[in-house]
């Protein structure tokens, strides 16, 4: 070696993959495919929980505590034995109220699928021209046939659980043509006496689920409940435990685990990333990686963040969309209610969810007002999931003796819902970076700045209304709202999709106007919230990234 | 404590948990007689109990009046006892689904965990679609 060799820390490979979530994987998997050479960068860990200990089962779930400081709400997450996990949970800083935003996430291989539910629905097809149709926001450059093929590979790759076409045919409204894996999860008890109170209100229709819906012991799922942080029998998909197996052995993939990119660097003149650096955590010198094509694959918000800061550092605009970035920034609203029946409903058996309204979508053209979905829990979490968990907390309420005790007895009756609203994304929606905040790398921590447009408005007004109605219902004892918020885990927006430069970051493949060698993936691209989860469009938004003509791969293994 | 004094502070343990945990709940989980024994026999349950008692001895109130105005005061031997025998009911698991009356799972078809558990139907052709 010469001299120069050994102080070359520099890391080549055809493929920079930034960020080992969903699509970062999928990325890693497709390249793989195609031929190319791959490198992985990972912030995280690889984070196993102890699957032999139940106990662990009813732990193991993140929240964002808040704190108040500089006039911002901060969030910091929490974890039950976090330092024995992790080292490097998410934070944010929320702006003032109406909204706040918690982010419930942690840094690892995985992403947010580690501790995604396994929702699978897809966008409405007016979901794509909200401003054509609805009269608000923006037409995504692509509609819902364009993508409609890349949903059905998706949904295959994920082995989605839902309703067959007979049983869908019987449905007051369900838009899309699936061909799911395997059947739906059956309705639970609590959820047909609770359609029953519902009457003509709504109707509860069986959801798609990322879970396989086969015999427990040929590995579907065994209804542990355990879902969104650990799967018992690994019947959900879970990026980490699905994708990465079949890749993790592969010479031509490399995975730099607790390393984060600390900056981009680009050439507006080239139009083309030409680098990147990243450091390792607990190693003091940086070092550059190399790539012919990168992809961004971290969170929305991460992605933005990681813009944001490698414009402070250069002081240069990350090209012609540099003002968009972190702009048209948005998630899901939500309204959660209590809900007490008057008779036993038996909560907390089988998966967390099964059921949700998805007709108060339908909305009549030029609504000017997004849709509602509700979506039911079969337990009241906001009490804990556990009969001793709800003794916990009404004794921490003040409550005690035969109050106490009768109060418990709810715990039959008691569920919970939300009203799962779309929010209309505006320019003053938006990321920035906290002037004050940095994290262990010293990325400034990001800053979310939510307000309520008039649609929204509108919209929220929708799903009082009908929340309202759904409470005197006279099959219900009791039904009051237990709290509101954006929905942290649904970032949507902030590098949108769209034709040029001029009015947002990436094109109709997810590939950047200003570089040509840069792809964002994940829920940036969003041009509009639509009322779903927004995963299974993600990765429907993913795979058509990489049949992307331009990118040239083949033989794109999903 | 006299002998006659000493049977008047046990039935006033017996007083005390009856206003904390109702006759009613103590029939369907009599375990909960045995958490109070235990608290009863921590360093601090005993002494905040005696406290109680001769707090209980001093005015004319039933004893179970005392308890309740104990509680409605904040007198903090009373608080104590209770705030004590509530964390000990709230990590006894088992006592709390004795209370409900059943597992958190019992009737979940689809866990195999639990006895008498069923599953749905295979997928259509018998064949996983995923990874052709």
């Amino acid at each position: 070696l010469t001299r120069d060799d050994r102080n070359d820390r520099t890391r080549r490979a055809d493929v920079c993959v930034i960020g080992g979530g969903l699509t970062g994987l999928m990325t890693a998997k497709a390249a793989l495919a195609a031929g190319k050479s791959v490198i992985v960068v990972e912030r995280g860990r690889e984070y196993l929980p102890q699957s032999q200990d139940r106990k662990t089962w009813w732990k193991e779930a993140v929240v964002a505590g808040p704190e108040e400081a500089d006039g911002y709400r901060h969030y910091r997450n929490t974890f039950d034995e976090a330092a024995k996990h992790f080292d490097d949970l998410v934070e944010n800083e929320s702006g003032p109220p109406p909204w706040n935003f918690a982010y419930n996430m942690w840094y690892g291989i995985g992403g947010a699928s580690q501790m995604w539910s396994g929702l699978s629905w897809r966008l409405t097809p007016g979901d794509f021209r909200t401003a054509s149709q609805y009269g608000y926001g923006t037409d995504w450059p692509i509609g819902y046939d364009d993508l409609a093929p890349f949903y059905s590979r998706a949904e295959h790759f994920l082995e989605v659980s839902g309703p067959a076409p007979e049983v869908r045919a019987g449905y007051r409204y369900w838009p899309w043509d699936n061909d799911f894996t395997y059947p739906h999860f059956p309705l639970s008890y609590l959820d047909r006496r609770f359609q029953e109170a519902l009457g003509d209100l709504g109707e509860l229709v069986a959801q798609p689920h990322a879970v396989r819906n086969k015999p427990a012991d040929e590995g579907g799922c065994v209804g542990a409940k355990t879902c969104v942080k650990f799967c018992a029998s690994k019947a959900i998909f879970k990026g980490n435990e699905r994708i990465l197996p079949d890749i993790m052995f592969d010479p031509n993939l490399e995975i730099l685990f607790n390393t984060a990119v600390t900056r981009l660097d680009w050439s507006n003149a080239e139009g083309r990333i030409t680098g990147l650096q990243a450091v390792t955590h607990g190693e003091d010198a940086p070092f550059v990686i190399e790539a012919e094509t990168y992809f961004l694959c971290g969170n929305t918000f991460e992605n933005i963040r990681l813009i944001q800061h490698s414009e402070a550092r250069h002081g240069r605009p990350f090209g012609a969309a540099s003002p968009l970035v972190g702009r048209y920034f948005s998630s899901h609203g939500a309204v959660t209610y209590t809900v007490v029946m008057a008779e036993d409903v038996y909560p907390a058996r089988g998966r967390p969810t099964h059921a949700s309204v998805i007709e108060w979508v339908n909305r009549p053209d030029g609504a000017q007002r997004g849709g509602v979905t509700m979506e039911v829990w079969n337990s009241d979490f906001t009490m804990g999931y556990a009969p001793w968990q709800h003794f916990q907390a009404h004794a921490a309420q003040g409550h005690w003796g035969g109050h106490l005790f009768n109060l418990l007895e709810s715990y039959e009756r008691r569920f919970c819902i939300s009203m799962i609203f779309e929010t209309e994304m505006t320019a003053d929606k938006r990321v920035t970076l906290s002037p004050a905040r940095v994290d262990k790398f010293g990325i400034p921590v990001g800053r979310v700045d939510l307000g309520q447009s008039a649609v929204d408005a509108a919209t929220l007004a929708q799903a009082e209304a009908l929340a309202a109605r759904i409470g005197a219902r006279p099959q219900l004892a009791d039904f009051f709202e237990n709290g509101r918020g954006i929905n942290g885990n649904h970032p949507l927006g902030g590098l949108r999709m769209s034709d040029s430069a001029a009015t947002g970051v990436v094109n109709a493949r997810c590939r950047s106007h200003d570089f040509a060698n840069l792809y964002i993936l994940g829920g940036g691209a969003f041009c509009s919230t639509g009322s779903f989860n927004p995963t299974l469009t993600i990765m429907a938004l993913a795979i058509r990234a990489f049949e992307d003509p331009d990118l040239g791969w083949a033989d794109v293994p999903f | 404590m006299s002998p006659f004094e000493a049977e008047l502070y046990t039935e006033y343990q017996a007083v005390l948990l009856e206003v904390l945990v109702p006759y009613w709940v103590q029939k369907r989980i009599p375990e909960v007689r045995l958490v109070w024994r235990e608290v009863l026999a921590t360093k601090d349950g005993a002494r905040s109990c005696e406290a109680a008692f001769t707090r209980a001895l001093r005015v004319r109130r039933s004893a179970g009046e005392t308890v309740r105005m104990g509680i409605a005061k904040a007198d903090p031997a009373i608080l104590s006892l209770k705030k004590a025998l509530y964390n000990r009911l709230g990590r006894r698991h088992d006592l709390m689904t004795a209370f409900i009356g059943r597992t958190a799972t019992v009737g979940n078809e689809q866990c195999p965990y639990w006895p008498d558990f069923a599953y749905t139907e295979p997928p259509r052709g018998g064949n996983v679609k995923a990874g052709r």
